[in-house]
């Protein structure tokens, strides 16, 4: 089996444009949690959010913009020529959430032309690449999917290079249904701490460039991180709660570690799905304890620094994930101040710099869909 | 919803085994029509009335989640928007949906593509 690694990673996120500035704001446990006028003005009950606020882009194709942003970055870093059979696997809630609502609005809009292919296909024009393209609508999850998919064609040999990651624009129609759906924090998202109140949303594209090991030690690439294996399931319990029992991501954690042969005890760092929502994280805390057991890796979550951003956010923190392996350093949980007695589990609140070979990045959705990339170090 | 739940009850049926069932919904098209209709909802009614039912339909994986949630199927469960007849597409969740029968032990895999 081919062993498939990234060699580059873009990102365009609310805490900054570029893996570094990230990070070191990510390190620093600043958030980019603001207050917005414009959707005061607009009559939101909810209004504050986790924008890029320092990044200019037509609305109607703000994602693409910012996906393009992202590939460019991780073309850069991982100093590759794109062959032609380069495959494109991006993954979005909404894709360009701008169209529906002109649309609705009565502009003549066809909103299909402005899906989550549009998002994937935008890149494939820009650097004229004829490989496949695939565009995984799988909401909150979306990001793991694609690079997981990535993986998937690399290993069959249907390609050389993939680009693989998730984008996804501010949404107003997000931001009504999460708020009209009571999912929406009071006063900042914090992950598994005892006051948590709900998500707050975020926008950002988080741009992957996946190989096969080979091809990368052959062109002198720097590996930054292996992909081990997708684990996914789906909870099949309700449109937009999950299982409480916390079975969907018990069996995509398992089903990662029985694709890959890695046993549980031997993971380092689950960067958690933590979406700061009361039932979510309240049942994500029970898989990991029910994959875990008196073995539990050290826990960390970006929500409270970046915001949610749906389509965008596991690819966004599968970036921190990446970054963290190649620093060998866990980064703290912003909003994580106080354990909660149920969840009984303990978040980083500052940077641990430990030896970290394997790291599970979880994500799930509305829909009941649950997904855990397996990743390891280089040298793994 | 209902034609399209109703079609997977005649044919295949229901899975022998729903817990072993990979579940591959294709469409250019899903969440659209709700995400509309949502958002003439919050034009109408104001951002802070708007009917929430209407929203977890605007996702366009509304559809694989309740097929499986109908058929109680908890194996991976994939949406791909693709243009109609793009045959490109079809052969990749073709591809991992054959890779998915072998890696996850999965006993059946589900194509549903949705015009």
């Amino acid at each position: 089996m081919n062993t498939i690694v990234i060699t580059g990673v873009g990102v365009v996120s609310p805490l900054g444009i570029g893996i570094d500035v990230l990070w070191n704001n990510l390190l620093s446990s600043k958030t980019s949690l603001q207050h917005f006028n414009d959707l005061e003005a607009a009559g939101y009950r909810n209004t504050s959010a986790c924008r890029v606020t320092d990044f200019e882009a037509p609305q109607i194709t703000r994602g693409a913009c910012m996906a393009l942003e992202a590939a460019k970055q991780a073309i850069a870093q991982s100093n590759i020529q794109l062959p032609k059979n380069t495959g494109i696997f991006l993954g979005s809630t909404l894709g360009e959430s701008m169209a529906y609502e002109l649309a609705a609005e009565g502009e003549p809009i066809d909103p299909e032309a402005y899906n989550t292919f549009s998002i994937a296909k935008a890149i494939a024009d820009t650097y004229q690449v004829i490989g496949p393209i695939q565009a995984l609508s799988t909401a909150c999850t979306a990001g793991n999917y694609a690079v997981g998919a990535a993986m998937a064609a690399l290993q069959r040999g249907d390609i050389d290079v993939a680009i693989a990651g998730g984008a996804e624009p501010f949404s107003r129609i997000a931001m009504v249904g999460f708020t009209r759906s009571r999912a929406m924090a009071a006063d900042g998202c914090k992950p598994f701490d005892a006051n948590r109140t709900g998500m707050v949303l975020g926008e950002g594209a988080a741009i992957f460039i996946v190989e096969r090991l080979d091809d990368a030690v052959k062109r002198g690439a720097m590996t930054l991180a292996t992909v081990h294996a997708l684990g996914l399931s789906c909870d099949a319990y309700h449109p937009t709660s999950p299982h409480p029992d916390g079975r969907g991501l018990t069996n995509a954690m398992n089903a990662a570690f029985k694709k890959s042969g890695i046993n549980a005890d031997d993971i380092d760092w689950v960067n958690i799905h933590g979406s700061g929502t009361r039932v979510s994280d309240a049942a994500e805390s029970i898989a990991l304890k029910n994959v875990f057991k008196n073995n539990m890796p050290l826990l960390s979550g970006s929500k409270g620094a970046i915001g949610h951003a749906l389509g965008a956010a596991s690819a966004l923190e599968l970036a921190i994930c990446v970054k963290g392996i190649a620093t060998q350093t866990i980064p703290p949980t912003p909003g994580y101040t106080i354990q909660d007695a149920d969840i009984a589990l303990d978040c980083t609140t500052q940077p641990v710099h430990k030896k970290i070979n394997l790291v599970i990045n979880n994500a799930s959705a509305f829909g009941g869909l649950n997904a855990s990339l397996l990743l390891g170090s280089s040298m793994y | 919803m209902p034609a399209i739940i109703a079609t997977l009850e005649k044919e295949p049926g229901r899975p022998a085994d729903p817990d072993t069932t990979g579940l591959y919904v294709v469409s250019n098209h899903i969440g659209t029509n709700s995400s509309l209709a949502f958002w003439k909802d919050v034009i109408k009614n104001g951002p802070a009335f708007a009917n929430p039912e209407l929203f977890p339909w605007t996702l366009a994986n509304s559809v694989c989640g309740a097929i499986a949630r109908h058929f109680g199927i908890t194996g991976p469960n994939y949406t791909y928007t693709c243009p109609p007849d793009d045959e490109t597409c079809i052969n990749g969740v073709v591809k991992q949906a054959g890779e998915d029968r072998e890696k996850y032990g999965l006993s059946a895999t589900w194509i549903v593509i949705v015009h």
